[in-house]
């Protein structure tokens, strides 16, 4: 009982949340010092047109005026149309963001998987050569720019050895029935395997970029939080009690690492987020984040503004969702 | 044959500025259905005996010579395999701290009868009704197996801490500290309690405290420690009576009478010993009001001097003499 | 009775750190300093003018330029050296920039508390729950295109970072010794500061600003690399590497591999640097129980 009103809250409480964060973003590029418009399009562009466009963005008006009518078009749903494709902004931005979740998700899972296990072992195996080797390959991975990993990547796979495609996310001729807009989960969904195969095929190189990004920082985590849970009194006392090794390490020790891991994952997935915008573009994913690219080089304002909301929604949204889980496994938690 | 039986324990600490003799060759029994309380003051080696007896030591230490017999077998001479199953079964520990000691995620009830689940093969319903039972031994509702260890007050969480070391049915309880954490009234309550389950249960058990007085309350023997050795070994009313070394004599007169007339308190001159680097003679001579030229030189060894009455002091006799 | 010095003893911290930590610190820090001469004397001590065209389009790495020559037969060597400039350089401002706001943005926070103090957290966290990297897309492209411009774009990400670690050292500074030295020694305040209070704060700073470097030439290279920030001509090791891609396929492999060998060797080293130094300057974080 007291569970469902816990998320209910949460839920509740992510909508000004995210109020909050489009609020200091609308203020932090509205209180600039400058002419947006005028450094956007540059010196050369003619300052009739300059105008015209200040105008039709509202950007002539007064500053609490401009907020009001960002704030009740938000609540609307209206984004403002897009000036490149003249369609609403929330359109354009619908069909695109399935592809960054995707991403974004996957990278997420897959750094998980690789990284909690190796910085769990390096603990319980504390300065071994595994705890050590471990170490040294994380500072070089982390060292590695996300952009570097993904052109190695392209060359190496795609280029030299070309088992794995270089750009796109789908092949041509791909068919795959749209459930959630997301390939993987789609194809199973629709009991296709040729459209898995070919979804996982193109999301293979990129996932695997945005997860080394984030595998360091992972394992040094999951070291650090079963070290400090190995020191702990209460693992003396499951020794004390002579129980089987297993049901120490895993049961005792293990559940009690995971909850400061879980409160961080929040914050992996929101570094991760920001990383598939180079990603997207070096493989050519039509996501959120090419979209961004495209229109920040067409100066498109309000796809611009629009998108940096999605953005904002996700995290949010991606936060709340890790807060609730982290709620229902530590039982401390008080509804 | 005793229950237990220590024969020159050592047990030293390794660090990297130098070796810690922590318990330096140390021998007392224990028989069947006895207490002993094991007193001295921080960081004399009682807990590191505690500990070694469980074969509990962290990483940086080691057991480096002696015998610890448990019904005739040699505990030090176990490897991992052989201690797990005896573990909890024939011994089991009290900690000095219950808050730390419970794993904060799970129920009580869960932790107290995971020992009896994973050492022995009952049903489900035995399991708990073994469970209500320890609980209602020491005094706690069956309900509060449900809760969480932070749910629980210090005493109750002390007083589960003893219903889950007695899940297994130990042939010997060692308690580190069981009142130390608590407040004086709380304190009484699990006194009485420990008091209660030994005459209840027939329980052997080894008592580590600072406070000589929960000794005197709820132990039949009494030991003395200082800076890792024996000084003395009596009966409770003999040691209180007729204590026979100078530290005992000292450590009792810190803990001054309720009854009785007014006194001052006395504390004891000088600083504890450095254990890296221990003096070669006797290891309180420099505190010893009574000193001698022989005390520096030479270490005295723990002798029966009278029936059941163990003491290492080279002038025992003399000090007597002269009061 | 006398105040105990919080004991920050360089000289013996360095003696007892574990010899992996110390070789971390070495090495990094060579690394870093070597690129941070590049930073200063750049223009000097690269072999040939970055500017320069010449007829040796698209040369392979050779002795007369050891790291080959690009599209407009320009030094990919003197190019990357004096690009340190700005990968290194704009990334050593945007720190220093984001330091000082949330040095005193969070001492103001931590030392007032209060209102202030639940306004400017509330305004933190909601940015700092927000992928910086966008931010600094952004604002990249608001600010305009120029040196500081993107400095100060790339600090608005470090900045909740910063001003959290700034306020929790400063609510613990005020906590612990200044009030209470304050009673027992009377006067003296800044004797207790510089004695107590800034070897402390010196010790974290070094593994933040480190931190905060390779954090911000990360930044700028990636910004580079989408064609943001400093514009061409302009050597940056990110757009050089953008600029590199075309040419790939045609074979020239030394336009991609150096400059992010350069981007590389400076992550490594700030990395190493921090890594090090906070092992060594936090003896309680190594094992002894």
């Amino acid at each position: 009982m007291k569970l469902r009103y816990y998320i209910t809250v949460r839920l509740l409480l992510a909508i000004p949340t995210i109020a909050l964060l489009l609020t200091a973003i609308f203020f932090l590029m509205h209180v600039l010092p400058g002419d947006p418009i005028r450094i956007m399009y540059g010196e050369k562009f003619p300052t009739f047109y300059v105008e015209q466009i200040r105008h039709s963005l509202g950007l002539d008006r007064p500053l609490y005026e401009q907020y009001f009518t960002y704030l009740s078009n938000l609540a609307q749903g209206n984004l403002g149309v897009s000036l490149v494709f003249k369609i609403p902004v929330i359109e354009k931005v619908a069909q695109v963001y399935p592809t960054t979740l995707e991403l974004a998700i996957t990278g997420l899972i897959l750094a998980s998987l690789l990284g909690l296990p190796l910085g769990i072992i390096a603990a319980m195996r504390r300065d071994g050569v595994f705890d050590h080797v471990t170490r040294i390959l994380s500072l070089y991975i982390h060292s590695n720019p996300g952009f570097w990993i993904a052109l190695l990547f392209q060359i190496f796979f795609g280029l030299i050895l070309g088992i794995f495609p270089i750009s796109g996310r789908t092949p041509p001729g791909f068919e795959l029935q749209k459930i959630t807009g997301l390939n993987i989960l789609d194809s199973i969904l629709t009991l296709n395997p040729t459209a898995f195969i070919q979804s996982i095929k193109y999301l293979f190189l990129p996932c695997l970029t945005i997860a080394l990004t984030s595998i360091p920082t992972l394992s040094r985590l999951s070291r650090a939080s079963m070290l400090n849970v190995l020191g702990e009194d209460y693992m003396v006392t499951a020794k004390a009690k002579g129980l089987p090794d297993n049901v120490i390490t895993y049961k005792h020790a293990l559940r009690n690492a995971l909850l400061p891991i879980v409160t961080s994952i929040g914050g992996t997935f929101t570094w991760l987020l920001g990383g598939t915008v180079i990603t997207e573009k070096i493989f050519s994913l039509p996501g959120l984040g090419s979209l961004l690219m495209d229109s920040l080089m067409a100066r498109d304002f309000l796809m611009i503004q629009g998108i940096v909301a999605i953005y904002a929604v996700i995290v949010v949204v991606m936060n709340t969702l890790i807060d609730i889980i982290y709620a229902t496994i530590d039982p401390r938690v008080k509804y | 044959m005793s229950l237990l039986e220590v024969r020159n324990l050592k047990t030293y600490f390794f660090t990297p500025f130098g070796t810690v003799k922590a318990v330096d060759d140390v021998s007392f029994d224990v028989e069947k259905g006895q207490a002993l309380g094991l007193a001295g003051e921080s960081g004399c080696g009682k807990t590191t005996i505690a500990y070694s007896i469980m074969r509990l030591i962290p990483f940086t230490g080691k057991i480096v010579g002696g015998e610890i017999y448990l019904n005739g077998r040699d505990l030090v001479k176990l490897n991992e395999k052989e201690l797990k199953l005896i573990r909890w079964k024939e011994l089991s520990i009290v900690f000095q701290g219950a808050m730390a000691s419970f794993n904060p995620i799970f129920k009580i009830g869960d932790q107290i009868s995971e020992a009896i689940r994973y050492h022995e093969n009952v049903t489900k319903e035995d399991v708990m009704k073994r469970t209500n039972d320890l609980l209602e031994l020491v005094g706690i509702e069956h309900e509060r197996a449900n809760n969480y260890p932070w749910e629980l007050s210090g005493g109750m969480r002390q007083r589960s801490m003893i219903a889950m070391a007695l899940a297994c049915n130990p042939t010997l309880l060692v308690a580190d500290e069981p009142t130390t954490a608590l407040d004086v009234i709380v304190s009484a309550q699990i006194m009485d309690l420990i008091k209660n389950l030994r005459e209840k249960l027939d329980l052997t058990m080894l008592l580590i405290t600072h406070d000589i007085s929960v000794i005197a309350q709820t132990c039949d023997e009494m030991a003395v420690m200082y800076a890792g050795k024996l000084v003395e070994k009596t009966s409770v009313p003999e040691i209180f009576k007729n204590a026979y070394h100078p530290y005992t004599k000292a450590l009792i007169k810190a803990f001054p009478n309720l009854k009785g007339p007014k006194q001052d308190l006395e504390g004891i001159p000088g600083n504890p010993l450095d254990l890296m680097n221990p003096p070669p003679g006797c290891r309180f001579a420099q505190r010893c009001p009574y000193v001698k030229e022989t005390c520096l030189e030479n270490d005295p060894v723990l002798t029966e001097v009278e029936s059941d009455h163990f003491v290492a002091c080279h002038f025992w006799k003399k000090i007597l003499a002269e009061r | 009775m006398s105040v105990q010095k919080i004991g920050f003893n360089f000289r013996e911290l360095f003696r007892v750190a574990p010899r992996s930590s110390k070789v971390m610190v070495v090495v990094g820090g060579i690394f870093s300093v070597t690129l941070l001469i590049f930073v200063v004397l750049g223009p000097y001590i690269a072999p040939r003018d970055p500017y320069q065209f010449s007829e040796n389009l698209l040369q392979p790495p050779s002795m007369n330029n050891y790291m080959g020559t690009d599209n407009l037969g320009r030094d990919l060597f003197s190019r990357l050296i004096v690009g340190s400039r700005y990968s290194l350089g704009i990334s050593m401002i945007a720190v220093g920039l984001s330091l000082i706001i949330g040095l005193f943005l969070g001492s103001m926070s931590g030392f007032f508390g209060g209102n202030i103090d639940r306004i400017l957290m509330l305004v933190m966290d909601s940015l700092y729950v927000f992928p910086d990297f966008i931010y600094m897309l952004v604002m990249v492209v608001v600010l305009g295109p120029g040196i500081w411009q993107t400095a100060l774009a790339i600090s608005v990400g470090r900045i909740p970072y910063n001003f959290r670690l700034i306020r929790s050292l400063t609510i613990s500074v005020k906590e612990r010794g200044f009030i209470e030295a304050e009673r027992v020694l009377g006067a003296d305040n800044w004797y207790i500061i510089r004695t107590h209070i800034m070897p402390y704060y010196m010790s974290i700073l070094f593994v933040t600003v480190s931190l905060g470097m390779a954090s911000g030439t990360l930044a700028i290279s990636g910004l580079g690399f989408l064609g943001l920030g400093i514009p061409p001509p302009t050597p940056e090791w990110g757009t050089e590497l953008a600029g590199g891609r075309s040419f790939l396929l045609g074979g020239s492999w030394w336009l991609v591999i150096f400059p992010g060998l350069f981007v590389l060797i400076a992550m490594l080293g700030f990395n190493l640097l921090s890594e090090g130094l906070d092992t060594v300057l936090n003896p309680s974080v190594r094992r002894l129980a």
